[in-house]
């Protein structure tokens, strides 16, 4: 049974009794248990801080979405949450991204919208990384590492979705249908980037934008691009912060590039970004967000367990009565089949997709090897600035079999349609438990109903996830709208 | 006295008038619900004689074939599903009093509105407002999201005996202790309360009579109540369904509508399936099984119905002030209706 530990440790025999997928024998990464313990304690540890913070924070964000979310962006520092990705090497915590998958499932678990406004900065790092360019992403690691140790942490975010083009940029068959309204122009300095983008999580708080635009508007799928935009640059600006139903601590804001000139080296890709690229990318982010759903389907079945605890019911509680066993047992049974489901997708993904470039034994031990002073020496850095490095990293993403991509991408997006909903059946079993308490919002739980509704639209709904699950399975490769 | 289908038209093509002419005021409400906007939605629907509907004289709120409150109820919702929950509540609060909703104008408990705990079951739940000595002795404890509280001039209550039976006992709100609105979900215009009694004998409260409350008396005010609510879910559900196929067809993703892809097929099939069963369990209760079934079913069907019409809508459904955003969260508050 979930039960929250608030220790720096946890138990090897809960972790067991937790994450059995996880204590199997096996190599996936280095067989790395104690890192995985480490992360659900941090993980739980993190969320215990944040407790306290989420519902008045939520009241306030509600009235004005812009207030400011400094609480939680000083724990996350204080945690060394935002370098908890990043190589030993270059100053951070090397956790695995199953590690850091854990570590947000207890985020998620207490708050979502926590948990989104500290994975969103790793989408854009994904984007970089898809896109094979080492050189900006190491850049960009000391800088995340540098800036945290200042308090001061740097944000990346992912800027995709448009007014007339939602989920249609997640689906390369959609791509070239998409009414994009944004595009960048080649100029003699760069490229030019005009256009809106909406709904871009933590947008008004980063310093960093990853912007996915075409250069050619009128052939999306064959141009489209991703272009590194400092905030700080003439031409763009936050049009405004979303009044969002929910998931408001990861506030989202519209974008506007006005005639935003890049230099040729802000493109990260060479080819489109259509398809491959971006089916690397989601095949991780979407069973990132599994975890999310994993999370938040058993925080809800914890809260709801310690409520119907409480709640008089004939003789005893409405945790005897034989209904709110059996709605509490449906509770437990949706949260521990969206654990199974979301790990199945990493791990997959840790084998066969994206995510078994980072996770490979011998890169993940040398960079346990490597201190990060070496890599500050001038001859290292030196070293990391060159194209070469880049070249190499475009080599190892092309040895990606496509049939690894295909099922690690399609995996990724079952789990994510599969635990959002589970989430959101234990969000309806809850009001049908607890009836009226379960829409008081100084209860909590109709802020946890209205983070979960999000899960079911983010990283393309739903439909479009089940659509490009069965379309990657079924091997079909029409062009064609269903 | 029945209620023939003819003055239900009638009924249904007056509201229908009232609420088109009054549309931008109730819209202006449920947008930003104030205690002065919904004083004056009530003493206009006080002053049209929506305030009691007593055709069979035994008990105010609902005629003898139980259409009229419902159908006023869901006609409104339309228009206003905060007013129309306010309403409901009223008429559901003159169920639970009978015969006695009708007080002389001399008592210090006769008044327009009353205020009641639709959302707390009559049969299950946790009663926490209780008569420790019987109907003779003190009233305690406290009455959780009690609709109205504010603005009504009564408050019915169920209150929990030695026995351990519930009596329904109307408190003059001026003796009430009454909380700050409390936020929920949805249906935020019909502002909701918590109430802490303390109260001797007699001192702004009284316990009904076993002729007018005893358990049959209750239960049909839980007919009563499941039918509006019913009615009331149903006609949201049907806003919502008229959004999502006008978003749907509106909408183009892969250089076609959204309404022609199968996903989203699937998502307005399964918010008609919803309207429709909402519709069969509310009209008939008795066939549903019990009341409590029925409420279920209706809770169940509602939710589903409200998923699915938000999904049509991706992430522009998701805006705090999308429509579909506000009557997601009115239907799965309506949801809750009955307990």
């Amino acid at each position: 049974m979930w039960r929250r530990r608030h220790s720096d440790d946890l138990d090897s025999t809960y972790f067991e009794q937790e994450y059995p997928l996880l204590c199997t024998p096996g190599d996936v990464g280095g067989g790395q248990q104690t890192e995985w313990q480490g992360a659900v304690a941090l993980g739980q540890k993190f969320a215990a801080a944040v407790a306290p913070l989420v519902l008045p924070l939520d009241r306030r964000l509600e009235r004005d979405p812009g207030h400011p979310l400094s609480s939680i962006l000083s724990l996350a520092t204080t945690h060394e949450v935002f370098s908890l990705a990043i190589p030993h090497s270059f100053g951070g915590k090397g956790l695995s991204m199953l590690a850091l998958g854990l570590f947000l499932e207890q985020v998620a678990a207490e708050c979502l919208g926590t948990a989104n406004l500290l994975a969103t900065h790793g989408l854009a790092l994904a984007v970089i990384g898809a896109c094979g360019r080492l050189t900006h992403l190491q850049r960009l690691a000391r800088l995340i590492v540098d800036e945290q140790r200042n308090g001061r942490p740097y944000l990346l975010c992912t800027a995709a979705t448009e007014a007339e083009a939602g989920s249609d940029i997640e689906d390369e068959r959609f791509v070239a249908h998409a009414r994009f309204g944004s595009e960048a122009v080649p100029v003699a300095e760069g490229y030019c980037l005009s256009g809106q983008k909406v709904f871009v999580s933590v947008g008004s708080l980063s310093r960093l934008c990853v912007a996915i635009i075409p250069t050619n508007r009128q052939d999306p799928l064959g141009t489209l691009s991703a272009f590194l935009v400092q905030t700080d640059r003439p031409g763009f600006s936050v049009e405004r912060i979303e009044h969002k139903l929910g998931q408001r601590a990861c506030p989202a804001a519209c974008l506007r590039f006005d005639r935003c000139v890049v230099p040729h080296h802000a493109r990260l890709n060479q080819e489109s970004i259509a398809g491959r690229t971006l089916d690397l990318v989601l095949g991780a982010s979407r069973a990132m967000v599994a975890g999310f759903g994993s999370g938040a389907a058993h925080g809800l079945f914890e809260q709801a367990r310690g409520r119907a605890a409480e709640i008089r019911c004939g003789r005893g509680t409405l945790l005897d009565a034989p209904r709110g066993r059996m709605l509490l047992g449906r509770m437990w049974e949706n949260a521990t089949l969206a654990r199974t489901t979301y790990l199945d997708a990493v791990l997959y993904n840790s084998r066969f997709g994206f995510l078994s470039l980072l996770n490979h034994s011998l890169v993940r031990r040398l960079d346990r090897l490597v201190p990060s002073r070496l890599t500050d020496l001038v001859a290292a850095r030196h070293l990391l600035e060159s194209p070469l490095l880049d070249q190499e990293a475009a080599r190892a993403l092309h040895k990606i079999p496509a049939i690894g991509i295909a099922q690690s991408s399609a995996r990724g997006a079952a789990a994510k349609a599969t635990t959002s909903r589970l989430a959101m059946e234990n969000a309806e079993i809850a009001i049908e438990l607890l009836g009226a308490e379960a829409l008081r919002e100084d209860s909590g739980f109709p802020k946890r109903l209205r983070d979960i509704r999000l899960l079911s639209i983010y990283e393309g709904t739903n439909e479009l996830c089940r659509m490009d699950a069965a379309e990657k399975v079924l091997g079909v490769q029409t062009r064609e709208t269903p | 006295m029945t209620v023939d289908t003819e003055d239900l038209r009638v009924l249904e093509k007056e509201l229908r008038g009232w609420v088109a002419r009054r549309a931008q005021a109730l819209s202006e409400f449920e947008r930003h619900p104030s205690e002065l906007g919904l004083r004056d939605v009530l003493k206009e629907l006080a002053s049209l004689g929506y305030a009691s509907l007593s055709t069979d004289g035994t008990t105010p709120g609902i005629d003898a074939n139980g259409e009229l409150a419902p159908t006023v109820v869901g006609e409104l919702a339309l228009g206003s599903p905060s007013t129309a929950t306010l309403l409901l509540t009223h008429y559901y609060a003159e169920a639970l009093m009978g015969t006695e909703a009708t007080l002389p104008a001399a008592s210090p408990l006769a008044g327009s509105w009353l205020a009641a705990c639709p959302y707390q079951s009559p049969a299950e739940g946790e009663p926490t407002l209780a008569l420790p000595s019987g109907p003779a002795g003190p009233l305690m404890g406290t009455a959780s999201l009690v609709v109205g509280a504010s603005v009504a001039d009564r408050l019915v209550l169920l209150a929990e005996d030695p026995a351990s039976s519930q009596v329904v006992v109307v408190v003059d709100t001026r003796c009430s202790e009454v909380s700050e609105p409390v936020a929920t979900l949805g249906l935020r215009g019909a502002v909701a309360a918590d109430v802490r009694l303390e109260r001797a004998p007699g001192d702004g409260f009284r316990v009904l009579g076993s002729t007018t409350n005893g358990a049959g008396h209750v239960e049909r005010a839980r007919f009563a109540l499941t039918k509006m609510a019913g009615r009331l879910v149903q006609s949201l559900l049907k806003e919502a369904t008229r959004l999502a196929r006008e978003h749907a067809r509106a909408r183009v993703q892969g250089g076609r509508c959204i309404i022609e892809h199968p996903q989203v097929m699937e998502l307005l099939d399964r918010l008609e399936l919803a309207t429709t069963l909402t519709n069969a369990a509310a009209r008939n209760p008795d066939e549903t099984g019990s009341t409590g079934d029925a409420l279920r079913l209706v809770g169940r069907s509602a939710r589903r119905g409200a998923e699915a019409a938000m999904q049509v809508f991706g992430g522009s459904g998701y805006m705090d002030d999308a429509p579909i955003g506000q009557l997601y969260r009115d239907i799965l508050q309506a949801s809750a209706l009955g307990g």
